[in-house]
């Protein structure tokens, strides 16, 4: 019994609570969403399928990924965030462009929007139309 | 016309097996992420925010929801409390918390949710998706009290509430 306890109490203490992202995926797997940093102030995060692949990218300005329920994001310049949609989805990737990102916009007072649909992917950019460049 | 691009701001949705990029893939080319998400029970996620050091410096406990539709539509599920609290001892066991010092404040806290608590080592935070009452928890924060997460906005001051 007390060599089963001492057992007991040294898997306890070999298992290190989860704190680093080395532990997290011994202990949980692999991650479903990641955000890397992909210029100083630019972040992109991905969320992924069952097959490991990206499904899902959402780049945005720097902000605390877990914060109160209060957000106010940054903005991004147009010809930058098109940069970005090229690099982190090549043209190649998304394929023959059925609805082009601008050939629509929605707007609601300063907050407005635009949706693109290639043949791998749909796109979409939310858009402040009040502040100036 | 000058278009100003604002967070949420970009996303590409992948519809076929057309998009090659995995988790290695961004490595590569972007380093280390600096936060993740597990899903730590069927229905339950669990995001970490590392420090420059790589260690934890806050998590969340909540309801698996997809980026898309968090992002799309502000919703707030209840968390059931059990599983969350099982969540909770394996990532923070009470052993490892430190001393208890009591309440903490929370810069807009709901009426009738109940204060933070404060550890010597971590800060935890129980929060409530809307006002209705009762009131039903959403999830649950812990906030590492490491000097390695002294950079991140601290919870107890209106920037828990800003963009970093």
């Amino acid at each position: 019994m007390r060599v089963l306890l001492a057992c007991v109490a040294f898997l306890a203490m070999a298992s290190p609570v989860p704190q680093s992202s080395f532990d997290l995926h011994a202990r949980y797997g692999e991650p479903d969403v990641q955000r890397f940093a992909i210029r100083p102030d630019v972040t992109m995060t991905v969320e992924y399928g069952d097959d490991h692949k990206a499904c899902i990218i959402d780049v945005q300005p720097r902000q605390a990924f877990i914060q109160g329920f209060l957000r106010r994001p940054g903005s991004i310049s147009k010809e930058t965030s098109l940069q970005l949609l090229d690099e982190v989805a090549p043209p190649e990737v998304r394929g023959k462009d059925t609805m082009p990102l601008f050939s629509n916009l929605f707007e609601s007072s300063c907050a407005g929007s635009t949706g693109g649909i290639s043949e791998h992917a749909q796109e979409s950019l939310g858009l402040n139309l009040c502040e100036t460049p | 016309m000058a278009l100003r691009i604002v967070a949420g701001c970009l996303i590409a949705i992948a519809l076929m097996a057309a998009m090659p990029l995995t988790s290695n893939d961004y490595y590569a080319r972007y380093g280390k992420p600096d936060a993740e998400r597990f899903i730590v029970r069927p229905d339950l996620a669990l995001s970490v925010e590392y420090g420059p050091d790589g260690g934890a410096c806050k998590m969340r406990i909540e309801p698996r929801q997809s980026l898309m539709y968090s992002m799309a539509i502000w919703t707030n599920p209840t968390a059931p409390v059990d599983e969350v609290t099982q969540v909770l001892n394996e990532v923070a066991p009470p052993e490892t918390r430190g001393k208890e010092l009591g309440p903490g404040k929370l810069f807009g806290q709901l009426a009738g949710a109940p204060p933070p608590t404060e550890y010597q080592n971590v800060t935890i935070i129980q929060e409530f998706g809307s006002s209705d009452k009762p009131l039903k928890m959403s999830s649950v924060a812990v906030l590492f009290k490491r000097p390695e997460c002294e950079s991140l906005p601290k919870y107890s001051d209106p920037n828990w509430l800003k963009p970093q």
